[in-house]
């Protein structure tokens, strides 16, 4: 987004490392809306990785938040998907249970003390089942993704892509592995060749 | 009786840093700095494209997403003796730059002042007297009466629900907490406006690289910006008079409200320039490379050491052999395993087995390496680049300098030496000097890219060729918590070892071969610690560098437990 865009009427964000199996199952949540689905006009995706403060400017002013993270259960069992909103998330919020909660908990905090807090936030939290080094998300986790995807597309009214009969399998594809769609298309024609 | 201390984790934001202390007589004796989850980001590029690495190396991390892809590219072409075209070095230059100045803003007001502003207490000023405290530091439009009343009731309102939420972990009341409330209310107000202002700074970082938080627009071989002063897709002059406009307002906050902030509050708690010295042998690199080789650069850097900046030893070019032949890491202490003899290794040569024992505190107690620098620890951050920008006479960075100290001397009604930066304050202070240098440094890059374009030169991208056989390269950025340098062996087109060596890890590092403390541990022995339960001046010695340990570690830590923990020896 660039300087003077005005802010989207609702921004899903995936958040979490990549690079630790599940625990990027935000991201990969992302990525299989890019891929399955079509968002409405004013609905924005955006990857958010493991950042924090960085993602003020985008999330300020935004009227509905969905967050998709990782999330630590006592009793739910991994792959489970939990929905939160309101009370509920706030006390989520406050039990530390998600290693990117100092980021967006002093982010949602520092956006109410400048007035721009989203007016209406749901986290979507996906139980992991492995947490390692590594690109791939567990079968478990994987799933749940699609399901996370599914159902936060089912929210938005976002119409599955004509070409895939089964949105969320196909997306599922391309994330077995990460590897961001700039990595295999590179955004000059020519820049990657060689 | 001497008592064991251990505050884990550290940071407010996301990362493991633990420290232990042993604090006896009011005072830390000993100290322990430990990274708590291990990094691997190594295997993971083990045999990909070394084009693609930048890609995962800006997910190492939250905060320095930028910062490791560019450090990324570089190690690459410095391999491939790949020039990078003019235009590229300057947009990547503005990036860094403006992901720099939006650094040290949130640090200072977000993440380390609430150590010595007490929140609290700002509610008991008197708006009239911040004000007027205000116009005597500088004649920032933003401090007047009216926008000190407002961010005063804001405050008092959350405060007053309970909702005190960011504020949460701050030491109110703490003895140590020595400002008078009109102080604590006119830095409040900055913070507030902080939170507005950093958000420029980002978005020159979006402008440019085409996406936040993680750019899209890097290349090995250049940048994917294709300029065409025509067209609407590229980078337009429009775009570029966007981002000027941007720096514009960055500078009036920087200039009159950051350096001042930091001048008085410094001169207020001018005890704590006695302390927090630790490690006072200084690296630091050149950075915004000038030509397509990087062989001169804008901003100066190299090695000062203890004896002071007349004996400084400048780092001249991306060949630089001084630097790439010095460094070195040490897991004598940290939980890895090396083969052969087992004593430190060059990053070419590195080696990443992890062997985990428990905390040992005279073995091993850290997931991150300790790195020397031709065998002796050495700080890194703004206060190492700004002695040696100082030692290599760079006008910009002793003007601001110049401007903080004059400033602090009057307040506190003394002459502040240069001697002085050696400590927990300094850092503040040449993290404020920076951030000031910085957006000078993004101005003057700006203006290179609009000439250069105007010049005709449309070029952002050399295509990187791939010989067979076995190359070489390091490359390195004075990021904003310090030397950051990535280290690659590219074999037949794939990469063969691959180390990251960060800034933290220069810092947080834990005792060398030598057992020699690392910067973090040697900076507390000797601080001050009133009240082991309220550890406020360990926190504000280490949060004086910045760590972001997210660099070296990362992982999730689901339990809820108390953070500070203390014990009788």
């Amino acid at each position: 987004m660039s300087a003077g865009t005005t802010p989207p009427r609702v921004l899903v964000l995936g958040l979490g490392n990549v690079l630790m199996r599940d625990e990027g199952v935000g991201v990969r949540v992302i990525e299989a809306l890019e891929t399955g689905y079509r968002a409405p006009a004013g609905v924005e995706l955006l990857d958010g990785g493991t950042s924090g403060i960085d993602l003020m400017d985008t999330v300020a002013g935004c009227g509905r938040l969905i967050v998709a993270d990782a999330i630590a259960s006592a009793s739910a069992p991994p792959g489970s998907v939990l929905r939160l909103e309101g009370a509920e998330f706030r006390a989520w919020l406050r039990t530390r249970l998600s290693p990117h909660q100092f980021g967006l908990s002093d982010l949602l905090a520092l956006l109410a003390l400048s007035d721009q807090a989203p007016t209406r936030v749901t986290l979507f939290g996906i139980v992991p089942a492995e947490i390692s080094l590594g690109l791939e998300l567990s079968p478990i986790a994987a799933a749940a993704a699609r399901e996370t995807a599914a159902r936060i597309a089912a929210e938005l009214a976002a119409p599955a892509r004509a070409h895939a009969a089964d949105p969320a399998g196909a997306a599922a594809e391309s994330f077995g592995a990460w590897d961001p769609a700039w990595v295999t298309a590179p955004p000059r024609a020519g820049a990657r060749a060689g | 009786m001497a008592r064991r201390l251990t505050i884990d984790p550290i940071t407010r934001i996301e990362g493991h840093l633990r420290i232990d202390c042993e604090v006896d007589g009011g005072k830390v004796t000993n100290a322990w700095s430990s990274g708590q989850m291990w990094r691997g980001i190594e295997l993971i590029l083990k045999d990909r494209d070394p084009r693609d690495a930048w890609v995962f190396t800006q997910r190492i991390c939250g905060v320095c997403t930028t910062v490791h892809a560019i450090t990324s590219v570089r190690a690459v072409e410095n391999a491939l003796d790949l020039e990078v075209p003019l235009n590229a070095q300057y947009i990547r230059n503005m990036i860094m730059c403006a992901h720099g100045v939006h650094d040290h803003i949130v640090h200072t007001y977000h993440l380390a002042a609430l150590d010595w502003v007490d929140i609290v207490s700002a509610l008991e000023g008197d708006p009239a007297g911040a004000a007027k405290l205000g116009a005597t530091l500088s004649d920032y439009r933003a401090n007047s009466i009216p926008a000190i009343t407002a961010v005063k009731e804001k405050l008092g309102s959350f405060v007053g629900t309970g909702q005190l939420g960011v504020f949460a972990s701050g030491y109110w009341g703490h003895p140590a907490m020595a400002l008078p409330p009109d102080v604590n209310l006119l830095a409040a107000t900055h913070y507030l406006q902080a939170l507005e202002v950093q958000r420029a700074a980002n978005k020159i970082v979006s402008i440019l690289g085409a996406k936040t938080p993680h750019v899209q627009n890097l290349a090995v071989g250049g940048v994917a910006n294709p300029i065409n002063p025509n067209s609407q897709s590229t980078l337009t002059l429009e775009r570029l008079f966007a981002i000027r406009a941007l720096i514009d307002q960055l500078k009036d906050f920087v200039h009159n409200a950051l350096i001042t902030d930091v001048a008085a509050i410094g001169a207020l708690y001018a005890d704590w320039t006695g302390y927090g010295a630790g490690v006072t042998d200084y690296l630091s690199v050149p950075d915004l490379p000038l030509d397509t080789k990087g062989t001169t650069f804008e901003l100066p850097g190299g090695f000062v050491p203890a004896s002071g900046i007349a004996d400084f030893q400048a780092i001249d070019s991306y060949q630089d052999a001084y630097f790439r032949d010095g460094v070195a890491e040490s897991v004598k202490h940290a939980w890895y395993d090396y083969s052969g003899p087992g004593t430190a290794l060059h990053p070419f040569d590195g080696e990443t087995a992890p062997n985990y024992t428990d905390f040992q505190d005279d073995g091993k107690y850290s997931w991150i390496k300790a790195p020397t620098f031709h065998g002796k620890r050495a700080q890194v951050g703004p206060l190492a680049n700004v002695l040696a920008m100082v030692a290599a006479g760079h006008e910009p960075t002793t003007r601001h300098l110049n401007r903080l100290v004059a400033l602090a001397s009057q307040i506190a009604g003394t002459e502040i030496p240069l001697a002085a930066l050696h400590s927990t304050i300094g850092r503040i202070a040449a993290r404020a000097v920076r951030c000031a240098v910085l957006l000078d440094s993004l101005e003057n890059q700006w203006q290179l890219l609009v000439d250069n374009i105007a010049r005709g030169d449309f070029d952002t991208f050399n295509r990187p060729v791939f010989p067979k056989g076995e190359q070489r390269g390091f490359g390195y950025h004075e990021a904003p918590r310090g030397v950051l340098s990535h280290w690659v062996v590219i074999r037949d087109g794939r990469i063969a070892n691959y180390q990251a060596v960060v800034p933290s890890t220069w810092n947080a590092g834990p005792r060398d071969d030598n057992d020699a403390l690392g910067p973090y541990e040697a900076s507390l022995v000797d601080n001050p610690v009133a009240d082991p339960d309220k550890p406020l001046e360990v926190l504000r010695t280490v949060h004086s560098f910045d760590p972001c340990i997210a660099c070296a570690i990362h992982l999730a830590d689901a339990d809820a437990r108390p953070i500070v923990q203390v014990k009788a020896l």
